[in-house]
């Protein structure tokens, strides 16, 4: 694999001192991916595909099928093309944000194809793995999201990994897991609440540089 | 209903869409409701995406390497499509 896919930081570049209003100090600021697409930049929607199309990809396959998938990465990309500029760094990386288009696009899909998701593993197409994804998560709020995991259950962290990995409603996992379906909802919604607060957290304090 | 207790519903019901699991009709409740799916993604929905990519790892799922070649072909040719069509 082309080493300069591993790292999508490396595709981020700082804006030309010269574009600055006039009058305004010179910043020097990275441009992400998505805002460069936002701007037309040819050069990072191939870059954005490198980095991100397999995550896209995954998600997609893994809940619906490869078939509908290809459908679902198309309209997840094309948001993603029309709407960059709307993307905002301080409230989530480039990593969770498409991931989270992926995310309600393939949700959406499944409602519509009304199919139950597939929770076993389905079979790779290419042989090699993206080793990208591991400094994906590492370096962003997954690292965080790993944390309020670990804090959970093994029961919740079960529930929350079905409704999220593998795409299974709440009534869903209640069939598959036994669990009162109140059961069920108490968990995932405890999981992610955690997750969420978890988040918050790191980010205020970020902010107020603690 | 107290205010606190709205607050607490509505944020039920952007927890259950964030999972995947709200049901149409609430769907529709939360859309009337000003959270509308197409909006900016709200926090919950951030954190479950967090999530994924966190149990993914944890999970050691295989990703693979690249997109098929029609796909990405595809993907591509939408890009230009996309970014032509707009004004920069």
């Amino acid at each position: 694999m082309d080493a300069s896919r591993r790292d999508p930081s490396q595709f981020h570049i700082l804006t030309s001192i010269d574009s600055l209003p006039q009058g305004e100090a010179p910043a020097e600021r990275e441009l992400t991916l998505l805002e460069r697409v936002g701007q037309g930049d040819r050069a990072a929607v191939s870059q954005l595909l490198d980095a991100y199309g397999p995550l896209v990809w995954s998600i997609a396959r893994k809940q619906i099928g490869a078939e509908a998938a290809e459908d679902a990465v198309q309209e997840v990309f094309i948001e993603i093309w029309k709407h960059a500029k709307r993307y905002d760094s301080q409230l989530a990386s480039e990593a969770t944000y498409i991931a989270t288009i992926a995310r309600r696009r393939v949700i959406d899909h499944r409602r519509k194809l009304g199919r139950r998701p597939e929770v076993e593993e389905v079979p790779e197409e290419t042989p090699d793995t993206d080793e990208s994804l591991e400094s994906l998560e590492l370096m962003d709020e997954a690292r965080i999201a790993n944390e309020a995991i670990a804090q959970l259950r093994p029961e919740q962290r079960k529930v929350l990994k079905l409704a999220i990995v593998d795409g299974l409603t709440h009534t869903e996992i209640a069939e598959s897991t036994k669990l009162p379906l109140g059961t069920v909802k108490s968990h995932a919604r405890r999981g992610l609440e955690r997750v969420r607060t978890l988040l918050q957290e790191r980010r205020q304090a970020g902010e107020a540089g603690v | 209903m107290t205010g606190h207790d709205e607050l607490s519903h509505v944020e039920q019901l952007l927890l259950d869409r964030a999972l995947g699991s709200l049901p149409s009709i609430e769907q529709e409740e939360l859309g009337t409701l000003g959270h509308a799916a197409g909006s900016v993604p709200d926090e919950y929905e951030f954190a479950a995406a967090a999530a994924h990519l966190a149990l993914d790892q944890s999970l050691d799922l295989d990703v693979p390497a690249s997109l098929p070649a029609t796909l990405r072909s595809r993907l591509e040719d939408a890009a230009t499509e996309v970014l032509d069509s707009k004004p920069n």
